[in-house]
């Protein structure tokens, strides 16, 4: 209510004590939404297909409803903050509903190819995969503190060996040289089937189908312009998985084209493809 | 009324009301508008999930499932709780009850830390498994392993969950502040608008919470 300066004062009352809830009202709808919270979990099981987006967020609008009227008090309170209130959530709705209306009417005239081919091969991808399998194999938390349990014992001892050395007065490094490939991981025989699909498919006419670049069209070039063999030699943009990664994706010109046009997915299965090659030849190598 | 008079003005009424009734409520009506603003803030996040979820479902069905659906709900009861014994440290203002709005006051602050502590091992979970959106976003995983785009749905994850983070540690410094008031007897069934008005604040991050959790955790 406004008084008549136009101020906005509390509607009718003396004090403050006329909005304190009883105890029981706010355990009450504690409860509520404690229930409301199980209710969430237990509908996300239930299979309602495309309703259960809008089951979830009805649920989750109630359990909003309650917070707001009565923890924050908008029921008992001031009308002109629940206008507020109201107005923010129109507005709220307003832009959700137009932008899924657009988005929702544009792919059917206007098909972006690129989108539309990216949506199907994530489609594929996922019913190609058994996802949860490989998962669990790479994914598991137990392997990655495994990983990294190895990875700070190894530095530790680098450490001592190193101050050991100093200790020493001599240089008593490299005693025990290890081998850089000791943690290498190689991928799954399923997977390495796929990348080599897809190298074959990528790679193969101009690094040769078996990546040691014996095709006509390596030979045909100077030796220095020649695709690399995998085979053999370190890698000029660096061996490793991140800048194999790195120089598929972004090329090295003048010869080996960028090839981001390739899903993400695509290019790091290449990479870990190249860099299997390349450590499995190191450590035969080696071996010898 | 005549500001000579200071007998029947109280020390917290600041000169340009002209009842703490008057101040009490335009003190509420700034914060509804800040909570508005900080809706129609989020809206753009959640916007963007929407988007995005429209774009790729079954990416997102997908990629929801390296989320632990019991700390999520863990964390739901956790923020539900806090935003129970804010209200009740709220009441306690109102009927002038000291040591209960102390007592509901480190409650909730006690409850904000467990929400974090349960996110900071969510987090680094994450951040261990290679989720972290970036260039090499799934190199850990085998390459093939996630669906296209999977980076999306955790990119939303993240900078949902983080700035609905960073509101808990704004609101846990506040609470502080108003705790640190509290026990000096700043509030009292006459004056708690800050009290309130903190108060309002968390029961929004606890909103947020309650779309964020089943949009993330429980993605069907």
């Amino acid at each position: 209510m406004a008084n008549s300066h136009g101020q906005i004062t509390p509607t009718g009352h003396e004090g403050h004590d006329h909005h304190v809830l009883p105890f029981s009202v706010y355990m009450g709808i504690y409860g509520a939404l404690l229930v409301l919270t199980v209710l969430t979990v237990m509908v996300s099981f239930w299979d309602l297909g495309p309703m259960s987006l809008p089951a979830a967020m009805f649920v989750a609008s109630i359990k909003a409803a309650l917070v707001v009227g009565f923890f924050m008090h908008l029921r008992y309170d001031n009308r002109f903050f629940t206008l507020i209130f109201a107005c923010t959530v129109f507005f709220m709705l307003l832009f959700f509903s137009f932008t899924l209306f657009d988005l929702g009417a544009r792919g059917s005239f206007v098909q972006d190819e690129k989108t539309f081919s990216a949506k199907l091969q994530g489609a594929a991808n996922y019913n190609l995969n058994p996802y949860k399998l490989v998962h669990a194999h790479h994914g598991s938390d137990s392997a990655i503190k495994e990983l990294v349990k190895r990875r700070k014992a190894e530095k530790a001892a680098a450490k001592a060996a190193a101050l050991l050395a100093k200790a020493s007065g001599k240089k008593a490094t490299k005693k025990v040289k290890k081998s850089p490939f000791a943690d290498y991981k190689a991928p799954s025989a399923a997977m390495l089937a796929k990348a080599k699909t897809l190298f074959v498919a990528q790679c193969a006419s101009c690094h040769g189908a078996d990546g040691r670049s014996n095709t006509a069209f390596a030979k045909a070039l100077p030796k220095a312009k020649r695709p690399r063999n995998f085979y053999v030699g370190k890698f000029k943009r660096g061996s490793d998985l991140i800048s194999i990664y790195k120089t598929i994706t972004k090329g090295y010109p003048p010869l080996m084209a960028p090839f981001v046009g390739l899903p993400s997915s695509q290019r790091k299965m290449l990479a870990r493809y190249v860099r299997h090659i390349y450590v499995t030849a190191r450590m035969k190598k080696a071996k010898k | 009324m005549s500001h000579a008079d200071h007998a029947e003005h109280p020390s917290f009424l600041h000169h340009h009301f002209e009842t703490p009734e008057q101040q009490h409520a335009a003190a509420k009506m700034g914060m509804w508008f800040f909570l508005a603003q900080e809706l129609l803030f989020f809206s753009g996040l959640f916007m963007a999930y929407f988007a995005f979820r429209f774009l790729y479902p079954e990416t997102f069905l997908a990629a929801h499932e390296h989320l632990s659906i019991p700390l999520g709900s863990f964390n739901t009861w956790v923020l539900i709780t806090s935003s129970l014994t804010m209200a009740l440290g709220v009441r306690a203002a109102q009927v002038g009850d000291q040591r209960k709005l102390e007592k509901h006051l480190l409650l909730t602050i006690a409850f904000a830390f467990v929400f974090l502590i349960v996110k900071y091992f969510e987090y680094s979970a994450k951040i261990k498994a290679g989720l972290v959106p970036a260039s090499f976003f799934g190199m850990q995983f085998s390459a093939a392993g996630m669906p296209e785009n999977s980076h999306i749905f955790f990119a939303l994850y993240f900078v949902m969950t983080g700035i609905h983070g960073l509101h808990i540690i704004v609101g846990i410094g506040l609470l502080i502040w108003i705790y640190l008031g509290a026990r000096k007897g700043a509030y009292g069934a006459d004056y708690y608008s800050p009290v309130e008005n903190v108060g309002l604040y968390w029961h929004l991050v606890d909103l947020i919470w309650i779309f964020l959790f089943p949009l993330l955790y429980l993605v069907r």
